[in-house]
């Protein structure tokens, strides 16, 4: 196993010329490196291809710098400044919050102003299993244990009192399970409630750290250990210790009649349009306000949630906790080695930074789109961005499932490896799950992104995202067609308008997770006599949300049905971020079928087949079209990508789900494999024969229909289609198929309307 | 009695998965034949030609098997140098099998389905294997 060594990623994938772009370098060793600018055409390394190309453009950034390796905080968690040391346990106080741990067993801090290297102040934490307090003072440590070990994913009120003056210490839990809010339900005889007090052996010191929820601070190079894996709600401190009676009304929701000197509400905030604050309110009267920092999944149901209502913004009481990952990492939060000063006359396309130390080199993509509120072309290429971030250093081929699903014995490189090892400086992908099996949500570009360099081949066997789509870049590069380069984060953020500046749009290989606005750009845009290039499959299929202040994340959850790496839980499908329902939009009602005329139907991972001709392909009103193409030629049956055209993932026409009616089906993929699955929205009842071997909903449609104005829609439906494009010197049927439409759709003047 | 103690409880289904992986090793010990194994050497995808049934009845068992110590191909330089790995879990580095070098990586699919049979005990050398 080759060590990587340097690694780097920059603020955000979309830049215009004359704006700056930070780029962040982290070196396993000190020393030197050199960086440069780099424009990128092809980078698949298969010799059957025509190999990597890139050439070299001069910027700012050309030289050495020095480099070290960065410190990576990984793990959410919450922190409260209380400069004045009000909650550091001075008085007389009590703590009363519910817990819900994914992973008890290991030690984790929960909640307390702590720090572990001098051993001074106190902390709620978990150590084997069991809830217990830690009081230090500097010198010594006190621990208080229950006598219980607490059940995993199960709620429970849990109380400490701390009196430095009648120096006692007591802590309780109290198990507060209903029909919905656990793992188990009621009928499970649980008897792992209890108290244990003890004399206080000294009182805790003054901690010169924030408060930490869901960690500690370690006053170590690690600065905090946010190990704690599982979810917090409505955390309270109060003045005073607790009464008799008062640890059992707090389990049910009561307060006790103390004064608060902190009590945050994870769900304060809560609007219409979600929660996609990082701010955490002390509604205590205090103004001990706290921030999370790593992204803690917000939204999610707490210790009350009765299961009567699944959107937590009609019902916010309910949605009080944040669930938090020993694994979670929002921003790597590097210093800026360098920026990148775009030069004005730099032209649209896909760049990168290229950095080398040693030898070893790393090369970090960005796009370059034209100058804003410009076209330079008349041919747009749509980068998949937000797609590229689902994706984003995904672990899937190391986990079981995923070699099952792909139908190959694995192969991976030290890429793969290295984010299977050293996974904290490189987070997860939104296919992964977090240590504590809950799926990752959240996906964020400020990390290095070792699966989104242009000659990775992905860990699924076949080149996938970013380097399959410079197969679109290579061809439209040799056969010198002019194209604009823009990205899904452009779309989002200016709509239709930006797709109106050109004749024709062409996606990418798998523009997979799309946001509400982005579907709206592309429906306006082909309504009104825009031409659309649609060479993928599985496009348009997740809901995603992008972060309203932090474009460079993004949010999916996935459920109900679908291609489901993983599935969120009961009353948790909303996004936190925009209030809107997750999982698929074909279950909102837009299947990609009523843009396109296809959508997702199956995957066929290892082989890839070719296209046999329907009827429709020799309608006259489309010979510009077939040109050059023989009646009885099955179209890609070649390719890069597993042999073919059609592959990987692929669609096809369904009238129920939205094919416009007057849809021309021009040729359909045959062949697949039995490791060719119909995907799971496509069964209803379980049943052998869902392959390609027995079942003809296993296929990709080649499809054409005309909209209003001169407008039209070309679709391939198959992942691999782009990887047709080079065979045989560019001179091959997939090339003149796609390279007949495109001229057609560039060409100035509306399209003759095939009703 | 009630539930004190959740180190008590554990999960029954590996009781059952015993069982089952027990009963698949036998069955499928008895697909693995010299010319099912020259089948895959010929074609490790199947991409020239379906593969028989049989064989993609042991190829799916062994891309289901659990993943630690799991043998897979280690591309140390793209398209032209592998040798055989063994995962270890997360955040553990995987071993790299030392010695033998493959020059393509249809060679090193098909020593990872040889590693893999064995690994299970379906090479009819050997019997209890890992969990299927």
């Amino acid at each position: 196993m080759n060590p990587i060594g340097i690694r780097g990623y920059c603020d955000r994938p979309n830049v215009a010329p004359g704006e700056r772009l930070d780029f962040h370098v982290s070196c396993d060793k000190p020393g030197r490196y050199s960086a440069r600018l780099v424009r990128l055409v092809n980078g698949d390394l298969n010799p059957a291809g025509p190999g990597p190309r890139q050439r070299a453009v001069k910027s700012n950034i050309d030289g050495g710098y020095s480099g070290r390796r960065q410190y990576t905080q990984v793990g959410s968690y919450v922190e409260v400044a209380d400069p004045q040391a009000r909650l550091a346990g001075r008085e007389p106080f009590s703590v009363q919050l519910f817990v819900w741990a994914t992973t008890p067993a290991p030690r984790q801090g929960i909640i307390g102003r702590w720090h572990e290297r001098s051993g001074r102040g106190w902390l709620l934490e978990l150590e084997d299993g069991k809830l217990t307090v830690v009081i230090g003072n500097g010198k010594a440590r006190q621990r208080l244990s229950a006598r219980q070990r607490i059940f995993a994913e199960t709620w429970y009120s849990v109380t400490i009192s701390v009196d430095p003056v009648r120096k006692r210490v007591a802590l309780s839990q109290t198990a507060v399970v209903n029909s919905t809010n656990s793992r188990c339900g009621p009928v499970v005889p649980l008897a792992s409630d209890g108290r244990v007090e003890a004399r206080l052996a000294h009182s805790p010191a003054v901690a010169d750290v924030p408060l930490i929820m869901a960690g500690y601070a370690t006053g170590e190079g690690v600065r905090v250990c946010a190990d704690f894996n599982g979810k917090l709600d409505a955390p309270k401190l109060f003045a005073g210790t607790f009464a008799a009676d008062d640890e059992a009304a707090l389990a049910r929701g009561v307060l006790p009649p103390l004064v608060r000197l902190a009590h945050w509400d994870f769900s304060a905030g809560i609007a219409q349009d979600g929660i996609a604050s990082a701010d955490v309110i002390d509604i205590g009267g205090q103004g001990l306000h706290g921030r999370c920092v790593n992204l803690p999944d917000r939204a999610m149901t707490g210790w009350n949630w009765d299961g009567h209502e699944e959107h937590f913004v009609h019902c916010p009481a309910q949605y009080g906790a944040l669930w938090f990952h020993a694994d979670a990492l929002e921003d790597c939060r590097w210093p800026v080695a360098f920026t990148l000063e775009v030069p004005k006359r730099l032209a649209s396309g896909v760049y990168a930074v290229e950095i080398e130390k040693g030898g070893q080199v790393d090369q970090v993509p960005f796009f370059v789109t034209p100058p804003r509120g410009t076209a330079t072309a008349k041919v747009a290429v749509l980068i998949p961005t937000f797609s590229y971030l689902a994706y984003a250093n995904t672990q899937v081929l190391q986990n079981v499932p995923g070699q099952a699903v792909m139908g190959i014995l694995t192969s991976l490189d030290d890429r793969d490896l290295e984010l299977n090892v050293n996974w904290r400086e490189y987070g997860l992908s939104t296919y992964d799950l977090h240590s504590d099996g809950r799926g990752c949500q959240y996906s964020s570009w400020r990390r290095p992104i070792l699966n989104m360099r242009p000659n990775y081949r992905h860990e699924f066997g076949a080149v996938w995202q970013f380097p399959a789509d410079l197969h679109l870049i290579d061809w439209l590069t040799a056969r010198g067609t002019a194209f604009d380069v823009i990205t899904d984060h452009d779309l989002h953020a200016e709509g239709a308008p930006l797709l109106a500046r050109y004749n024709a749009v062409m996606t990418c290989s798998h523009p997979e997770y799309y946001s509400g606005a982005m579907l709206d750009a592309w429906e306006r845009y082909l309504a009104h006599g825009g031409r659309g290039m649609y060479l993928a499959a599985n496009g348009f299929y997740w809901v995603t949300s992008q972060h309203p202040h932090k474009p460079w994340l993004i949010e999916v959850r996935k459920g109900e049905s679908g291609d489901q790496a993983w599935r969120a839980r009961p009353g948790e499908l909303f996004h936190s971020t925009t209030g809107e329902r997750g999982g698929l939009w074909r279950h909102r009602g837009r299947a990609p079928q009523k843009i396109w005329g296809t959508g997702y139907t199956a995957h066929g991972l290892e082989i890839s087949t070719g296209y046999v001709q329907m009827p429709d392909a020799r309608d006259p009103r489309i010979a510009w079209m077939m040109k050059g193409i023989q009646a009885d030629e099955i179209i890609g049956d070649f390719g890069l990508v597993n042999g073919g055209a059609a592959g990987l993932e692929m669609d096809r026409i369904d009238y129920a789900l939205g094919t416009p009616p007057h849809t021309l089906l021009i040729a359909c993929s045959h062949g697949h494999s039995a490791n060719a699955m119909l995907v799971p929205e496509e069964q209803y009842f379980a049943h052998p024969g869902m392959d390609g071997t027995h079942d003809p909903a296993v296929r990709a449609d080649i499809v054409y229909f005309t909209t209003a104005k001169g407008g039209a829609v070309f679709s391939t439906s198959s992942m691999a289609w782009c990887g047709s494009l080079a065979h045989d010197g560019y001179d091959n049927n997939v090339a003149r198929l796609t390279g007949n439409v495109l001229d057609r759709f560039a060409r100035n003047g509306p399209l003759d309307e095939v009703c | 009695m009630p539930l004190s103690d959740p180190r008590r409880y554990r999960d029954k289904t590996a009781d059952w998965m015993r069982w089952f992986s027990a009963d698949r090793r036998r069955h499928l010990s008895t697909l693995v034949t010299p010319a099912l194994i020259n089948e895959h050497a010929a074609d490790p995808r199947g991409g020239d030609t379906p593969h028989s049934a049989a064989l993609q009845e042991v190829l799916i068992a062994l891309r289901s098997a659990p993943t630690v110590d799991k043998p897979f191909a280690y591309i140390e330089i793209p398209y032209r140098r592998y040798r055989l790995g063994r995962m270890q879990g997360r955040g553990k580095r995987p071993v790299i099998v030392p010695g033998k070098v493959y020059d393509s990586e249809r060679a090193a699919i098909h020593a990872v389905f040889l590693a893999r049979l064995a690994w299970l005990g379906l090479d009819n050398k050997r019997r209890g294997g890992q969990g299927l």
